[in-house]
């Protein structure tokens, strides 16, 4: 296990997990990643992390599916997540909202592209 | 539709029409009956009992008044289209079977089988066709002919006095059984002939407009449909522009400044040079694609789901920070005059942003460094009024009536980054809070420029203010 922050990373897409990979890599992090949601759901099954960088659509099981399915797990409910997506952020809310009659529990929304600086930084943020 | 939800249908309008029509008749009918009572007397010389027949004629007027009453009532009363349709029946009724009896009396003082207008039975049955419906005309023939057929009856056994029309008709035949039999069957099935025909006209006519009602209704829901599903291919295309569009993009974006950020190693003075100019060609183009997404998902609709209480101050701030890199980077001086006090309106925090961010830039693209942006805010009796004037270039008169347009562009040729979107996205957000926009260049005597204005009501047409 060790003290490294565990980072679970999301993406349907392998160059935008390239690149978000090679700059947290600078960091003291012990990185992961995932092609899609079930995926997702079976590495959060194995080992929780500390924070969840998630993509919205992808296949098999998407973004907002798998917040859905963290939120209403007592196991996971409390794990970090940040959203990072093409999907504006209103529409997004509001296609939770539709979709799960609840509120999008998230700690962070980014649009991509965001820079490797301010990456670090909200990540950063996201661990304390 | 089932049969008899349609002839309902067409009674509705029909009826009431019909009737208010057969009312003017009957005021008709009163002065020809007294017209020809004078006529009679006066030009024909033939001795008609007159006081009776102006009795009968005063009994029809009466009737007819409180027909025109009963109409007026039906008019105003507002009940359902069910309850209407079975009150005007019984309104037609009472005005056919007043009229059959009316003229079954008037048929009666002068001259009985003797007076040709008995033919005016037919009148009324084929009128009463076009009030009433197919089963309903079955008892008013059988009316009719029983009316006639009593009448004669009773003159010809003497239950009822015959009154001759000396002049009218020079023997009594009311009494010649031959000629009694025939006006009777001749009566009875000219009457049902008519009466059928009548009735298959009415039918046919009344099934055709139910027929072309239904086309109609059919084409609006065909239309209607055709939208909808319109509206959600464009939908389903743009959310999937936007995301196969943006992901590349934002890829790219990523890549560069992670090179350029230094995660792959040095990069000599040159690359970083070069690199540069590639993110912000890429980040123009990024832009580009948000705005042109949000313009195209910019309808009534959606901003009517991001309507709430919003302080215009706070948007302002929040603009004319988006904006100051801008204008600094152009030398251009911004100032804003924004009360402190401005009540909330019901809005779009995002859209307005958006609206006074365009029209800030719009002033920023077209006025000359050293030149002079202003924002001012100010609340008016139903409005909250926007401005934004500027020192720039102007617009010239022949191209203001399109400045809202979309893809319009003052001068086709001249390198302005912007897709020539900024005004009408403008004029969409201000449109869609209910409000008016408009500009006037130039707006004063000492300077060029123009001055954009805006009025954003405090209530919204709906009645909603929170």
């Amino acid at each position: 296990m060790g003290d490294k922050p565990y980072i679970l990373i999301v993406d349907d897409d392998p160059d935008i997990l390239d690149g978000i990979t090679a700059v947290l890599e600078t960091q003291p992090y012990h990185l992961a990643t995932a092609r899609d949601g079930k995926k997702c759901m079976e590495m959060i099954a194995q080992r929780v992390p500390d924070l969840l960088i998630l993509d919205l659509l992808m296949p098999r099981l998407d973004g907002w599916g798998v917040i859905r399915e963290m939120r209403s797990d007592p196991q996971f409910a409390d794990v970090p997540i940040m959203v990072l997506t093409t999907v504006v952020e209103d529409a997004s809310r509001r296609r939770y909202e539709l979709e799960t009659g609840l509120a999008m529990d998230v700690q962070d929304y980014a649009q991509k592209p965001v820079a490797p600086a301010e990456l670090l930084r909200r990540v950063k943020a996201l661990l304390k | 539709m089932d049969a008899s939800m349609r002839e309902g249908l067409a009674e509705e309008i029909e009826l009431p029409r019909r009737l208010r029509q057969y009312i003017v008749l009957r005021w008709i009918a009163v002065a020809a009956i007294i017209g020809s009572v004078v006529l009679a007397q006066q030009v024909f010389d033939v001795q008609v009992p007159a006081a009776p027949l102006f009795q009968v004629a005063f009994a029809i007027a009466l009737l007819n008044s409180i027909f025109f009453l009963w109409a007026n009532w039906e008019q105003r009363a507002e009940v359902s289209a069910k309850t209407r349709v079975r009150r005007g029946r019984i309104f037609a009724h009472a005005q056919i079977i007043a009229d059959l009896v009316a003229l079954t009396v008037l048929i009666h003082l002068t001259g009985g089988i003797e007076n040709p207008f008995f033919l005016f039975y037919l009148i009324h049955v084929g009128l009463g066709n076009l009030l009433l419906p197919a089963r309903d005309m079955v008892w008013v023939t059988a009316l009719a002919s029983g009316l006639f057929a009593g009448l004669v009856a009773g003159e010809y056994w003497g239950w009822l006095p015959h009154i001759h029309l000396g002049r009218f008709f020079r023997e009594e035949m009311y009494r010649e059984s031959a000629y009694v039999a025939a006006v009777l069957v001749a009566f009875t099935t000219t009457l049902g002939v008519v009466s059928g025909v009548a009735l298959n006209i009415a039918s046919e006519l009344r099934r055709r407009r139910q027929d072309q009602m239904q086309a109609h209704a059919r084409e609006l829901e065909q239309a209607r449909d055709q939208l909808a599903e319109l509206d959600r291919m464009r939908t389903f295309f743009l959310g999937l522009a936007s995301h196969d569009l943006k992901t590349p993009l934002a890829v790219a974006v990523n890549f560069v400044q992670t090179i350029l950020d230094g995660y792959a190693g040095e990069i000599a003075p040159k690359q970083r040079h070069w690199l540069e100019r590639t993110l912000a060609r890429l980040e123009e183009l990024l832009q580009l694609i948000n705005d042109f997404l949000d313009v195209s998902l910019l309808d009534a609709q959606r901003i009517a789901q991001e309507m709430v209480q919003t302080d215009l101050a706070v948007v302002a701030q929040q603009a004319l920070e988006d904006m100051d890199v801008r204008a600094k980077e152009k030398g251009v001086n911004i100032e804003s005059i924004v009360p402190p006090a401005l009540p909330t309106l019901r809005g779009s925090p995002k859209r307005l942003r958006r609206l006074l961010v365009n029209l800030l830039d719009n002033g920023i693209k077209f006025t000359p460094p050293g030149g002079q942006v202003t924002l001012i805010m100010a609340e008016e009796c139903e409005h909250i009024r926007i401005e934004v004037t500027d020192t720039g270039v102007g617009i010239p008169a022949s191209r203001l009536p399109h400045i809202f347009e979309d893809y319009f562009r003052v001068r086709e040729r001249e390198f302005i980054p912007g897709a020539g979107l900024g005004l009408s996205t403008a004029r969409r957000i201000v449109e869609a809070h209910g409000g008016k926009i408009w500009v006037e260049s130039p707006y004063c005597a000492d300077h060029s420029g123009s001055k954009f204005s805006c009025t954003l009501p405090k209530v919204m047409a709906d009645g909603k203010s929170d």
